[in-house]
Formats: structure tokens, C-alpha cells, sequence
């Protein structure tokens, strides 16, 4: 071999084997899935496959059920990243302030950051139960109505997704304002502070207009992440009272591995993959993510 | 100053109402582990009672819980070994051999935010072919893959900042790439190394959508097997919240010793904590 195929060799073996492994678990499936989106493909009957050109697609369209689930999980994910964004911004500011006991604290709030997503569902299923459950024994102390079966209550069932999901979310938020706030250089603050600003003003001038590319980072990996919402919801209502509580992943799952319709699940996977991908490369942009 | 100490109350209370509500359900797990049946569906809920170890026998005995922790570990260990070593890797070739580049770091990012399902319905029909379900393998092969972007990413940023003049010594003596990947790179990005392993050990540890459907009876995962805990709508919460307590306590441990690399951790590097 020549010196210069030698140096090519040496050069691109390094990143060889993770092209093949990318290449055999992420890009043939995207291709597979893409070539099964177009064909009438049920896993029951593997010998009656055929192209079917746009149909699955076209169905998923007009299928109220997926659409409802689409909304659904667009609703879902812009409540708890807002809930999540808001209560972190104001939990970490305070906590920017650095008095005793700061640091037990923020060790403590990310321990549900660990906690597995399938844990975290059923946990939420034993403080809700209906008869046992610790939340309607505080609500009854309160006297605050609350219906006898919560997680049999659509409503209710959909607030408490919510709730797994700020629970085990917020404190990401809150550790990675902090750290944006800290990262702040103090002579701004210093200088607002002897011009005479308010506490109020210092925050929505200074901090927050700061934090915009934390904050940017924070929501791209938080959507990206609702929107995919699975492991909770399963565990905790497996996306019931009937559909009520399910998430775009559930639905598609469920199409494929309990239905067996490998074809509309294939398609139903690549549109949302093409929704959040084009919000990824959007945001990706915004807020220059790869530097310059 | 009236208005300081009605402000200072005010954050007090705040942050004792947020440690409440992200604490207590941790503690409601694990205290309901100790409890005895009848404690359990005592109502109202006892907060004092007589612990018992009998659901941890129950989880480990019967429902054979131990060897789904076991199972876990394999393969989150396996993985995490295979995939931090292939991502460091090719982040050694973008960063210091120029190879790819900003191409694959949009790769990178890109693949962390696909949704899992796009993939496994295809690996599912793949691996049924090869028949590698419910084996090892499959779980090792995906997780280590879904690893790398993760990797890549993290190693690509923490090497840019490592000082290149050991690496320039070190190619004056002749040393070849190889010889400077293992000597040196390897070595100096220990730290590096040990934060982005524990993320990705807890991320495999964690997983349930692709073990719940890879593997089955053979390879039972932890989280697939706290899920076999409910039959129909009986839920045996004492053995259940014992499994789930044995799942947490690892992931706590872990989640500690990376506690100062969080930041960089949870946002791939892009915020510095």
C-alpha cells in the first residue's frame, strides 16, 4: 500500500467502527422503516406484503384517533416544559443566592433526575390510588374535593402525567438555569444595582435576557424530550382511560406491537420523526448551538 | 425592610414546598418497601410503622428480582464499555484528525433526538431474522449504538479543550495515532471518561422501551421486570416498591458522583456547569 492510502487507513479507522455501528442500528432501520411506510405490511401476515404507494400515509391523515394523539402530545409537551421552565427559573434564582444548606439542597433535587421513568409511573400510581393513595388522604385533610378514582378520570389522568413529568423534569431545569446564572459575570449586576434597578427589574433585564442560550438548550433537549414521552405514561396509565392520556409514542407502539400494523406505525414514526427533527434543526439554529 | 422579610418568608416557604414535592415521593417508595401488607393498604397511610423485610424477600425470592438487576448490569456494563469506547473514538478523529466534522456532530444531535419507535419496529423485524431476540446481544448492540451520539458529542467537546502540546511531543518522539490514542488521549480524559460512562450506564440502566420489546423471559430487565409486578389491577405494592428501590438506589449512587459534571452532562456539553 502506498504512503498516502496508508495514511487515509490510519486516519478514518478511528471512526470506522462507530460508522458501523450507526450505520447497522440507526441508518438501515430509517430505511427499512421509510421502504415498510409505503407497503401494507401487518407482521401477522409476513407473506402478504405489497406497496401500496401513499395509502398509509393518507389513512393517518384522515385517522381522527392519531390526530387527536398528535395534539394531544403537543398539548402535553408545552404545558409541562412551561411549568417546568417557570417553577426551575424561579426555584434556581433563589438558589443563585447561595445561603447555608444550598448545597444539600441541590444535591437532593436531582435525585429524581435518576430515578427510572418506569418507577417514577408506578410510584405516581400508588400516590394517586384511589383507595390507599396518600394524595386524596392529604386533599380529604384539606377538604378540597377531589373525584374517588383520579386515575380513572381523564382529566384528572392528564394532570397527573403532568405531574410525573414536572416532578421528575424540574430539577434539570433548575440545575441548568443555575448554572447560567452563575456563569454570569457579577459586574453587570454591579453596575445595575448602583444605577438603582429594582430586584424585579434586575431579573427580567439582566438575568433572564442573559440565560437565552442556556434557557435555548434547556428547551430543545426538554421538547425533544416530552414530545417523546413514553416510559411514565406506560407505567403509570398505559395511556388510559381509554385514550385519553396517550402520547405519540404509546399510540405508535401500541399500532405496531400490539396491533402488528408494521406499515401505518413505520409512517406514523416518520412523521414525527420529521416534526421533530425539523424543530431540532430549527432550534439547532436559533440559538447557533454548533458555535460559529 | 418589611418588604425584605415578608421576601425572605416568601423564598423559605417556596423552597420548602419544592423540596417537599420532589422528596416525598422518593420517600414514599422506599418506606412503603418496609412496610407489611396491612400497613400498606392501611388507610389513613401510615407514616409510622414497623419495618419488614419481607417484600425484598418476596421480590427477590419469588419473583426473582435479583437476577433482572443482574441482567441489567450486564448489559448496561457491556454496552457503556463498547459504546464510550467507539465514541471516544471517532470524537478523537473529528476533533483531532479532522475527519467529518461539523457533519457528524449535526448527526450526533440529531440522533439523540429521534423517537425510539422509528427504530424499533425494524430492529425488532432485523433481529427476529438473524434470530438474536431475547438474547444478550441485541440489547448490547442497540444501547452501545445509542450511546455513541451521546459520546461523540460530550468527548468531542472535552477533548477541544484539552492542551495540545503533549500530543505534539508525543508525535516529535513518533509516536503514530494509535500509540497517541491509548498513551495519551485515553489516559488524560479520564475524567471526561467517568462522567459521560455514568451518564450512559444510567441511561442503559434506565431504558424500558427497547428491552420490553428485544428481550423477553431470557434477558429480563430490571425495568421490564418491575412492570411484570402488575397483574391485571392488582398491584402487589410491597414486592413492587422493593424492586423499585433496589432499581433507584444504584442510579442515586451514581448520580451523586457525577453531581459536579450535571450540567455538562444533561445538556451534552453545551451549557458549562
Amino acid at each position: 500500500m502506498n504512503k498516502k492510502g496508508e495514511y487515509f487507513l490510519n486516519k478514518f479507522s478511528f471512526i470506522l467502527p462507530a460508522l458501523f455501528f450507526i450505520g447497522a442500528v440507526v441508518l438501515v432501520p430509517i430505511v427499512l422503516s421509510i421502504f415498510n411506510s409505503f407497503r401494507n405490511y401487518k407482521l401477522t401476515e409476513p407473506n402478504n406484503i405489497g406497496f401500496i404507494g401513499f395509502e398509509n400515509y393518507l389513512e393517518i391523515l384522515k385517522d381522527k384517533i392519531f390526530l387527536e394523539t398528535l395534539f394531544r402530545t403537543i398539548e402535553l409537551t408545552i404545558v409541562v416544559v412551561a411549568i417546568e421552565l417557570i417553577v426551575g427559573l424561579v426555584i434556581a434564582i433563589i438558589l443563585s443566592k447561595g445561603f447555608k444548606g444550598n448545597g444539600i439542597i441541590r444535591s437532593l433535587i436531582i435525585l429524581p433526575l435518576a430515578v427510572t421513568p418506569i418507577v417514577n409511573g408506578l410510584n405516581m400510581r400508588l400516590l394517586f390510588d384511589a383507595r390507599i393513595g396518600v394524595v386524596s388522604y392529604f386533599f380529604n385533610l384539606l377538604n378540597i374535593p377531589i373525584p374517588e378514582a383520579m386515575l380513572a378520570n381523564p382529566k384528572w389522568a392528564f394532570g397527573i402525567v403532568i405531574i410525573a413529568d414536572v416532578w421528575k423534569w424540574t430539577p434539570f431545569m433548575v440545575i441548568i438555569i443555575l448554572a447560567g446564572i452563575l456563569g454570569q459575570p457579577r459586574e453587570i449586576y454591579e453596575a445595575a444595582l448602583v444605577d438603582g434597578a429594582s430586584m424585579f427589574k434586575l431579573y427580567t433585564k439582566i438575568t433572564i435576557p442573559l440565560l437565552k442560550r442556556v434557557l435555548g438548550v434547556a428547551l430543545l433537549i426538554r421538547i425533544t424530550d416530552a414530545f417523546r414521552m413514553f416510559d411514565q405514561v406506560y407505567s403509570l396509565t398505559g395511556g388510559g382511560p381509554g385514550t385519553s392520556t396517550e402520547t405519540l409514542t404509546i399510540h405508535i407502539y401500541k399500532e405496531g406491537f400490539r396491533y402488528l400494523n408494521a406499515g401505518s406505525a413505520s409512517s406514523m414514526s416518520l412523521i414525527m420523526s420529521v416534526i421533530l427533527i425539523t424543530f431540532v434543526l430549527i432550534m439547532v439554529k436559533k440559538i447557533s448551538l454548533l458555535g460559529d | 425592610m418589611k418588604l425584605n422579610k415578608f421576601l425572605l418568608f416568601l423564598t423559605i416557604i417556596i423552597i420548602l414546598v419544592f423540596l417537599i414535592f420532589e422528596l416525598f415521593p422518593i420517600y414514599w417508595i422506599i418506606a412503603n418497601s418496609f412496610k407489611s401488607y396491612k400497613d400498606i393498604v392501611f388507610f389513613p397511610p401510615k407514616f409510622v410503622f414497623k419495618p419488614t423485610f419481607d417484600n425484598y424477600l418476596t421480590a427477590i425470592a419469588k419473583n426473582n428480582f435479583l437476577s433482572a438487576i443482574l441482567s441489567s448490569a450486564i448489559v448496561a456494563f457491556i454496552s457503556v464499555t463498547i459504546g464510550v469506547f467507539v465514541g471516544t473514538m471517532a470524537a478523537y478523529a473529528i476533533v483531532r484528525l479532522k475527519v467529518g466534522g461539523r457533519k457528524i456532530l449535526i448527526y450526533a444531535i440529531s440522533s439523540r433526538m429521534i423517537p425510539p419507535v422509528l427504530l424499533l419496529l425494524p430492529l425488532y423485524i432485523i433481529f427476529s431474522k438473524i434470530k438474536l431476540i431475547d438474547t444478550y446481544y441485541v440489547l448490547i448492540i442497540t444501547y452501545s449504538t445509542l450511546l455513541l451520539s451521546f459520546t461523540i458529542w460530550q468527548m468531542s467537546s472535552f477533548l477541544k479543550e484539552l492542551p495540545r502540546e503533549m500530543e505534539e511531543a508525543a508525535i516529535i518522539d513518533g509516536c503514530n495515532n494509535w500509540q497517541l490514542f491509548f498513551k495519551i488521549i485515553l489516559p488524560v480524559s479520564r475524567p471526561g471518561l467517568t462522567a459521560v460512562a455514568i451518564f450512559s450506564f444510567l441511561w442503559a440502566w434506565n431504558d424500558f422501551i427497547f428491552s420490553s420489546i428485544l428481550t423477553g423471559h431470557n434477558v429480563l430487565t430490571a425495568p421490564v421486570a418491575n412492570t411484570y409486578f402488575i397483574v391485571d389491577y392488582f398491584i402487589p405494592w410491597g414486592p413492587m416498591t422493593a424492586a423499585s428501590t433496589l432499581i433507584m438506589i444504584p442510579a442515586f449512587i451514581f448520580i451523586l458522583i457525577v453531581q459536579k459534571q450535571m450540567v455538562r452532562g444533561l445538556t451534552m456539553g453545551a451549557v458549562k456547569g
